[in-house]
Formats: C-alpha cells, structure tokens, sequence
C-alpha cells in the first residue's frame, strides 16, 4: 500500500493522496519548466513518502507477437530480446507472455507494450530519482484494466472495455480472454454532452475496424463492448446501435462499478480514472514500466524496513528470551540460596553428631557384628556348672551310687556338607550351632549286695529321676550290671561275701537347647 | 536491482537504533543465557550435594542408632577381651594363678595355633572387615573335688581374655586308685575353645 499516486497525464502530474478520509488530489503540476521547478520543491517538502506512478497517456503502444514452445529462460531471453526490438527507443516497455495459443500451433501469444513517448515520463521521473522518493512501479492504466473488468462484468471471450477518463476522453481497452491485446485513449466531448453517446459508438467502431485490420478480432466476431456510463447515457448509446451489429453492448453505472469494487464513490463520474488510483493504492499492479531502476529507492526502502523489521523482531525476541531466563535465573538464586542453607544445616548436624561419634572407634556395622558374634558363641557354649548342679541335686539323694565318671559335650546337628578327610589347617573352621547337651555317667552301687534285681530298679529309679527333677529331657541306661538280653553271653561270678562287689552301669542323658542357635540377646543383658 | 544500484547511505538512515537495540539485545541475551547456565550447573551441584549430605547424614543416624544399642554390649565384649587381639601370655597367667588359689594338684594345658573361623553372623550392611578368630585348648586337671573345675572355669572366664566355649569335658573319679595324700580325688579332661574377634580399628591399631 502506497501513501501516494503520481497520475501522469498528457500535459500534467496530479499528486492523488489515498487516505481513511477519503482520496483526494493534492497537488496538480504542468508539464513545462514551471511545473517541473514546482514538483521538484514540492518532493523537497516530502520526498520519504511511498509512492506509484500511473500513467494514462495516448502514447501507450501495443504489439503482438507469438514465440515458439521454449524453456523458461529461453522464452524470458527471447522475449525480452523481442520487446527491445519492437520499442527501442523508449525504456518504458513491458512484455506481458500470455500463454494462449498463437496463430500456428505450437505457438504462444506475447503483447508488448510500451510508452513510445518517454519524454512524457522522463523529467517526473528525474526528480523523483533526484529525491530518492521510493517509488513502487511505473503502471499504466491498460496495462490494469484486466483485473479491473474481470471484477466489473465478467466476460470472456473479444471484450471492449470503455469508460471516461481525465472528463473529456475516451479510455478503450481491447481485452481476449481476460488478456490485453490493445488500447486507444480518445479525446472527445464531456459525458454532459449531447453527441457523447454518439462519440462512443463511434469510437467502438472505429477501435472494431483497427481490431479487424490487425486481425485481433475477425469479422464474424461478436465483440462484447462493456461501457461504464449513467443509465442516460446507455440509453442512448442502446438507441444508436444496429441491430444487426456484430457488436454487443453491456453497460455499467460508476456508482455501481465502485460499489462492486470495494471503493468508495467518484468525485465525478467522467473520471473513472480514480478507479485505478485506488486500485494502485491498495495493492501493486503486476505489470510496471519501471524496468530500469526506477523503483530501486522502493526497494532500497524495503530492505531498510526488512532491517529495521528484523532488528525490532530480533530486540524483541531477544529482550523476551533474556526476562524469561533472567527471570529463571531469579528463580534459581532463590532456590540456590534455600538449597545452601539446607546444606549448611546438614553438615553442621552432620558434623556435630560425627563429633558425638568421634570417642568410637569401631565401625557401627562391625560393632553390630562382633557383639552378635559373641553372643552366638555365648548362646552355643555348653554351661558347664549349670549341667553339675542338675546331676549333683540328683545324685545327692543316691549315697549308694557312687559316680566314676561324667562325660559330657556339646551336641551339634549333622553337618550337611561334611569335610573332607584330610583337613587343610590353615582354613577357617566353622561354629556350628549348639543344639544340646549329652552326658554319659558312669557310676557304681556300693555296697551292692548281689540282688540284680534290685540294682536295676535302683538304676531304672535314678534314671527316672534325673527325668523328672531335671532339665534333662531323657535319661535311659545304656548298661547294666548284668546283660539280660538273651541273645548275648553274659558271665559272673558270685562270691560268698557280697559286700565287696560292685554294681557298673551307664547312664546317658540328653537335654535338648530350647532355644538352640539362638543369636540375639538382650541389650542390657550381661555376658 | 544490482550491488552497485544500492545507495548504503540511504539504506543506513534511520536503521543505526533499531540495530544498536537488536545488538544490546543479544549481548543482554547472550549474558542471560551465560548466568542462566551457570546457575542451572550451581543449582545442578547443590542439589547433588544436598542429597549426598541427605545419605551420609541418614547413614550417620542409622550408624547412630546401631551404635546406640551395640555400644554397651560392644564396650562389654571389649573389657572382657574377647575383642582385641588375642592374649596368651593372660590366658596362661590366669591358668596359672588360679591352679594356685584353687590349691589343684596339677593342671596341664596344650593351646594350638590359632585358626581362622568362618563369621557365623554375617551383614549385608558391612562389616567385612571383621576377623573370628579361635584358639583350641586342652586341659588335663587333677582335682580334689568336682566344684574345682566350675571354679577353674569361672576364673578362666572372668579374667582370662576372650569368650571361652567349653564343648566337651570328661571328669573321671580316681579316688580309689591313688592312695596318697594331696593326690587327687578326679582327673578332668576338657576342649575349650577360646574365640576372639579383630575389628578394623583393632586391625589399625587405634584399639589394643
């Protein structure tokens, strides 16, 4: 979008400045030194402003031409190549590659246009050079009718659009296929003017007769003429065309042409050239006459507000990052702080219980291990008075029975990996665990009178005995005085004076740990 | 449009602040982006650190506690020699001096080399360094009296270092065969095992 339009005419530029409040024409200068002196000041004054320039000249030629099936680059070459050949002496030239099939298959239609009279252009453009105004395009108004009367009457096929420009001139634009072919600007009467539809059709037909000499359009042809003009006007233009003519006219208000574009309403209704200034305003055309550096200072300024653009983009971009991380980064030294002094308040606790540690010498685990140690060993030893005390209570209240020997040890479960025969010395040696205590007595009955009888059941009373008044779980005699058993040989000898003979037997005795292995003790327990 | 059409002077107006600002703000971003990282690598080591000082400070209260209700029974241990290198200078000095305040008629002992024994109490915990040791005693007694070997053992247990297991004893009557005065009345036979045990600190000499 552009803030303002150079309107180039035959002997003028108006300066038309777009705005919300409305388009309007600021300045106007002539095409002679006192103009120039007066645009050149008036650029002085603003010469940042973004601008175009429309063009809407008699001097506006057309050419058709036809190029072969090439490449991209080549048809480019070719067809510049072509157009510089057709208008050499003018700058201002464009080639519009239409596409469509030419007159001999395998070709494709190309129109070149240019203004023949660059001297109506070149002093403007000098001065806007001279201020580096930047400046977006050079267009001109046939060169934009195309997409203006795709929007306004949508027709195909050979189209004349027609419409007043400048309130005394006749624009025609000879369109195929929504594409320009050809262009006349007319000088002729106002729209006020009584012969004005006379001139219009008369001019369509003069433009039909040029079309059919250059055999843009064929004779058999019917030409669709699109006419922009009040319902008068149409009226009598309808009432002055044949019947019989090739020629079929369609017409068109101003008012509703700018309502059916989007624009707000024309000042006049002869200048539907305010049209394309709105048009130009709003978006750039596609086709522009500056081709040789005209718009380098529009495009130098595109750049500059790309950096400028970037360089706010980057700022902000940048700026936001920063406060997002400068913000985390707060957000860490609060943390950070909270996380030190929880540290500092671990270690001076874990300093000053460590210091509590410091008269201990041992490792809290081997402690553990070494005070178990000791009392698994405790819990698996034999108590030696304990098993004394149990006999000697018994054996007490047995003058008779004189004790010879007392064998006891510690009994221990069957080992389930037995060792080897040949025991290495050097290894370790294991405790296995203490599950009872066994004894065997040995012991005589003196006096013994002789009676076996009787000294079984005192052995068979004693054993009985130690069952129930001690701890021992079992007492049986392994031998007797005498072997009963009948299938063993048994001898004696029976003397006459019995009070020298002794009575031997066995006893053994079992009492089984109740809590054998047992390792735990209690803490406050004494070894 | 060609390098050589660009007009830098015109290009250059009015561009100097927004690229000194873009510049600034990527020096300040640059700065950010520095502090952010290293406090996130301080942040990062703290909180190791915090939760390392967390796990020895866990360890220490579970150490604590363990110390807590072995320490007694450990000092116990300790006192009664059964901690500690093994001594048999003391062991044969308590034999001797109590065949001496029990009036036996005669005591003789055989200790051998002192063996290696496999921990029966073992901790996934620690405590690997921990050393059982035993050395296995044999005792050959003449007594007067059979209460002479619960004394004889008794003392052996209060005075001489290390825990004493008694796994087997044979007390024989020998009243009747000798005949002499002061001769004794029971011979006794008995296979004592003395067991120690070496800890770390034992093992480097901070405890004797």
């Amino acid at each position: 979008m552009v803030q303002r339009v150079f309107y180039v005419t035959q002997g003028s530029l108006r300066v038309w400045l777009p705005g919300a409040a409305g388009k309007r024409v600021a300045m106007r200068f002539s095409d002679d030194d006192t103009g120039l002196r007066e645009f050149d000041r008036y650029l002085a004054l603003y010469p940042d402003m973004s601008s175009a320039m429309l063009i809407d000249v008699i001097e506006e030629e057309f050419a058709h031409d036809s190029i072969p099936k090439l490449g991209q680059r080549d048809r480019n070459a070719l067809i510049q190549r072509r157009g510089q050949r057709k208008f050499r002496r003018t700058p201002y030239r464009v080639s519009i590659y239409q596409g469509m099939p030419g007159r001999k298959d395998n070709e494709f239609g190309v129109v070149h246009s240019a203004i023949s009279n660059h001297e109506l252009v070149d002093p403007w453009l000098q001065i806007i050079l001279e201020h580096k105004t930047p400046l977006s395009g050079v267009y001109s108004v046939p060169l934009m009718t195309p997409r203006i009367a795709r929007r306004l009457f949508r027709c195909n096929d050979a189209v004349m659009f027609v419409a007043p420009h400048q309130g005394t001139k006749l624009r025609q634009v000879f369109l195929r296929d929504g594409a320009i072919q050809s262009a006349r600007l007319s000088q002729g009467p106002g729209i006020e003017d009584e012969d004005f539809a006379k001139f219009v059709v008369t001019e369509v037909m003069r433009s039909r007769r040029y079309l059919d000499r250059t055999r843009l359009i064929s004779n058999m042809e019917t030409l669709k003429v699109c006419v922009v003009a009040s319902e008068a006007t149409a009226e009598r233009i309808r009432a002055l065309v044949d019947s019989d003519s090739a020629d079929q006219y369609r017409f068109l208000t101003p008012k509703a042409a700018t309502r059916k574009l989007g624009q707000k309403k024309l000042h006049a209704a002869d200048h539907f050239e305010e049209v394309f200034l709105s048009a130009v305003a709003k978006s750039q055309p596609k086709h522009s006459y500056a081709t040789a550096g005209e718009d380098r200072y529009w495009k130098m300024r595109r750049l500059r507000s790309a950096i400028i653009g970037s360089a706010f983009v980057t700022a902000t971009a940048c700026s936001v990052i920063a406060a997002a991380l400068l913000s985390d980064v707060w957000g860490l030294r609060n943390r950070i702080a909270t996380i030190q002094s929880q540290v500092e308040f671990l270690a001076e606790t874990f300093r000053r219980e460590n210091d509590r540690f410091d008269p201990i010498k041992a490792d809290s685990h081997e402690m553990q291990l070494a005070v178990d140690t000791g009392d698994y060993l405790l819990a698996n030893r034999v108590p030696v008075p304990w098993v004394m005390n149990q006999l000697g209570a018994v054996l007490g209240d047995y003058p008779d029975i004189r004790l010879q020997e007392l064998n006891w040890l510690a009994e221990t479960p069957p080992d389930p990996n037995p060792r080897p025969q040949r025991r290495d010395v050097s290894a370790p040696v294991s405790v296995p665990v203490t599950s009872g205590v066994s004894a065997i007595i040995t012991a005589d009955i003196e006096p013994f009178d002789g009676n076996m009888r009787h000294a079984f059941s005192r052995i068979d009373a004693l054993a009985a005995d130690i069952e129930r008044r001690t701890h021992f779980d079992r007492a049986n005699a392994i031998e007797y005085p005498f072997d009963a058993n009948t299938s063993s040989a048994v001898s004696g000898e029976i003397l006459s004076r019995p009070g020298d003979q002794t009575a031997r037997f066995r006893l053994r005795v079992y009492y089984a740990l109740p809590d054998a292995g047992k390792q735990g003790r209690d803490d406050d327990e004494p070894i | 449009m060609n390098r050589s059409d660009l007009d830098w002077v015109y290009i250059r107006r009015f561009t100097a602040r927004p690229l000194l600002s873009a510049a600034v703000a990527i020096a300040v971003l640059a700065f950010a982006l520095w502090t952010h990282n290293e406090h996130k690598a301080l942040f990062a080591q703290l909180k190791a650190n915090r939760v390392a000082v967390y796990e020895d400070y866990e360890s220490l209260i579970a150490q604590r506690r363990l110390v807590d209700r072995y320490h007694r029974r450990y000092q116990q241990y300790y006192e009664l020699g059964f901690i500690g290198r093994e001594n048999r200078l003391d062991v044969v000095e308590t034999m001797r001096t109590t065949t001496a305040e029990l009036d036996l008629p005669r005591v003789s002992y055989t200790i051998e080399p002192q063996a290696g024994v496999v921990a029966p109490v073992t901790s996934f915990l620690g405590g690997e360094n921990i050393q059982v040791r035993v050395s296995k005693l044999q005792l050959e007694m003449g007594l007067m009296h059979e209460i002479d070997l619960l004394r004889f053992f008794d003392v052996l247990q209060s005075q001489a270092p290390g825990v004493i297991k008694v796994d087997r004893c044979q007390l024989t009557n020998i009243g009747d065969t000798s005949g002499a005065p002061g001769d004794p009345n029971l011979s006794a036979n008995c296979e004592v095992n003395i067991f120690s045990v070496i800890t770390s600190d034992v093992h480097s000499g901070e405890t004797t």
